[in-house]
């Protein structure tokens, strides 16, 4: 762009655009955009290690973050953390399914049919506030141990938060967007699908970011407190076993594991919500 | 030909309030290919009236006849275009895609729909934009894909709810003027509602100047104008001056 008033002298700051703004005029920012992200758990690491090292923390409590991470290399390489983490990861992807796919669709009927919503409000406001562990004793009878047990109490976790999500996601095709249906001769069952559905999406999808975090951490609850296996049972272990770096190990596992599924959710997200703004989306 | 014919329109109260009666008597025409604007105070049921008459909602008495059949739900021959294009316009869609979507159920190869939305699109200006989101474009941009959507659909008769009321002067004059040059070159049967004195004249064969609400017709103003008008000659005709004069002295009081 040629400023207004004459042409940029090299080395001088152009006057235009104001403050010097352009597209090149930027400075390179440290630390880089890509690892901004990380640099606040380096540091918290890096003082962990620190403070463990000058005797700060008792070493059978809390061992250095260098001996924890050493241990998660063992787990993996002996294949241990596979076999746990593997338990951990199939059980809480099928208590997503499950939990998150009737969660939505029971929160976007009873958001897209008032009648069918008031119907069913009392008893889904009875059973929301409910501790998932609570469910285990009863799970136990039914299911016995494992699989089944976790995959239904993570399932029954995770259905709330994309319920209630999916209750307001039917209401985001506003009467406008429905009254243009209508005039373009849309038949109510096409306006579902072809409208509401849709305009529902980004809200639908947002709950389910959050099931899914929750899936992964009542998997884990429920491993602790009923299952043979999994990484909430090799956590528990570990520490009556006196192992403190094998259960740091597991609890780095499990936060790896969280937030592995959800960069996977997100990149998944994105791509169906391509015709979104940017800041559109969260 | 469309007539409206004793339009009475009243909502059921909440809690036990009174019922609200928004249209207590309504009648005027709208003769094939002709340009009929409503003009009326604020809140005299003008958007209330523009639902009946595309049947969207159901009057309380009287009827709404399009070429002597009574409207009793959207009929294919007509498309409403709402004042905000933006909560009108499918978001998920591009500006091509809103256009084709609204064309799924008519007869004819996806080629030829194809075609049809890049005509219309052509037709507003919009022929560059056609792969853009709704988001992507400037409220007079989002209202010209709305037009597009609705002359595609091959409505004989255009309803359109105060289209302008929410884009910039300069904007406005452009818009208008592609309505005017659209409805002409492709004999649309146009209903026109807005609170624009000025506009309802620049645009209109005849203006029908409604009563607050209850609303009733004050009168029926004809705008014997030549076409195609121009803003700033049309606007200085003794013509336009006089039925403006009209229209004021009416919604005075």
């Amino acid at each position: 762009m040629i400023p207004p008033g004459g042409e940029v002298q090299k080395g001088q700051r152009p006057f235009w655009p104001p403050g010097g703004e352009g597209q090149e005029g930027r400075r390179p920012s440290w630390p880089p955009e890509a690892l901004l992200g990380y640099l606040l758990l380096a540091v918290l690491l890096a003082a962990w290690e620190a403070a463990a090292r000058m005797g700060a923390l008792p070493a059978d409590l809390l061992p250095p973050a260098s001996a924890v991470l050493g241990e998660l290399w063992r787990l993996a390489v002996s294949g241990e953390l596979w076999r746990q983490g593997g338990a951990t990861l199939g059980r809480s992807l099928a208590g997503f399914a499950a939990g998150g796919l009737l969660g939505s669709a029971l929160g976007f009927c009873c958001g897209a049919f008032p009648r069918f919503g008031r119907a069913c409000r009392v008893t889904v406001e009875f059973l929301r506030p409910m501790p998932s562990v609570a469910l285990v004793p009863i799970g136990i009878l039914f299911l016995g141990l494992g699989f089944g047990l976790c995959v239904a109490v993570a399932g029954f976790a995770c259905a709330w938060p994309a319920y209630v999500a999916a209750l307001a996601g039917a209401g985001a095709a506003g009467p406008q967007l429905r009254d243009t249906a209508r005039v373009y001769g849309l038949s109510p069952g096409e306006t579902l699908f072809f409208v509401r559905l849709p305009a529902a999406a980004p809200q639908v999808l947002s709950g389910l970011r959050v099931a899914l975090a929750v899936a992964v951490a009542v998997t884990v609850t429920t491993e602790m407190a009923a299952s043979p296996n999994g990484l909430g049972s090799f956590i528990l272990e570990s520490s009556l076993a006196r192992r403190p770096e094998a259960m740091y190990a597991g609890i780095a596992a499990v936060g790896l594991l969280g937030w592995g599924l959800g960069a996977g959710f997100t990149v998944l997200r994105d791509r169906a919500l391509g015709w979104m703004p940017r800041g559109g989306r969260r | 030909m469309l007539r409206i014919e004793r339009l009475a329109k009243s909502y059921a109260g909440h809690n036990g309030a009174a019922s609200a009666c928004a249209l207590a008597e309504v009648s005027f025409s709208v003769p094939r290919g002709g340009f009929v604007s409503l003009l009326g105070p604020s809140g005299c049921g003008k958007s209330t009236l523009l639902q009946c008459v595309c049947g969207l909602l159901a009057p309380s008495h009287g009827r709404v006849l399009l070429d002597d059949r009574e409207v009793t739900g959207p009929p294919p021959e007509m498309a409403l275009i709402f004042q905000n294009a933006s909560a009108s316009l499918f978001p998920w869609m591009t500006v091509a895609g809103n256009i084709r979507f609204v064309l799924r159920r008519k007869p004819g190869s996806k080629k030829d729909k194809e075609a049809v939305a890049a005509k219309a699109l052509a037709d507003v200006g919009l022929a560059a934009f056609a792969g853009h989101y709704p988001w992507q474009l400037s409220g007079g941009m989002q209202q010209r894909a709305a037009l597009a959507r609705g002359l595609a659909y091959g409505a004989d008769v255009l309803l359109l709810d105060e289209p302008f009321a929410s884009v910039d002067a300069q904007t406005r004059e452009e818009l208008e003027d592609l309505l005017a040059g659209v409805a002409a070159s492709q004999a649309k049967t146009v209903l026109f509602v807005t609170h624009d004195i000025d506009e309802a004249v620049y645009l209109s064969d005849a203006v029908t100047v409604l009563t607050p609400a209850p609303a009733r017709v004050a009168a029926v103003i004809p705008v014997d104008l030549p076409r195609p008008r121009d803003q700033v000659a049309a606007r200085e005709d003794r013509r336009f001056l006089d039925a403006r004069k009209t229209i004021h002295a009416l919604l005075r009081h």
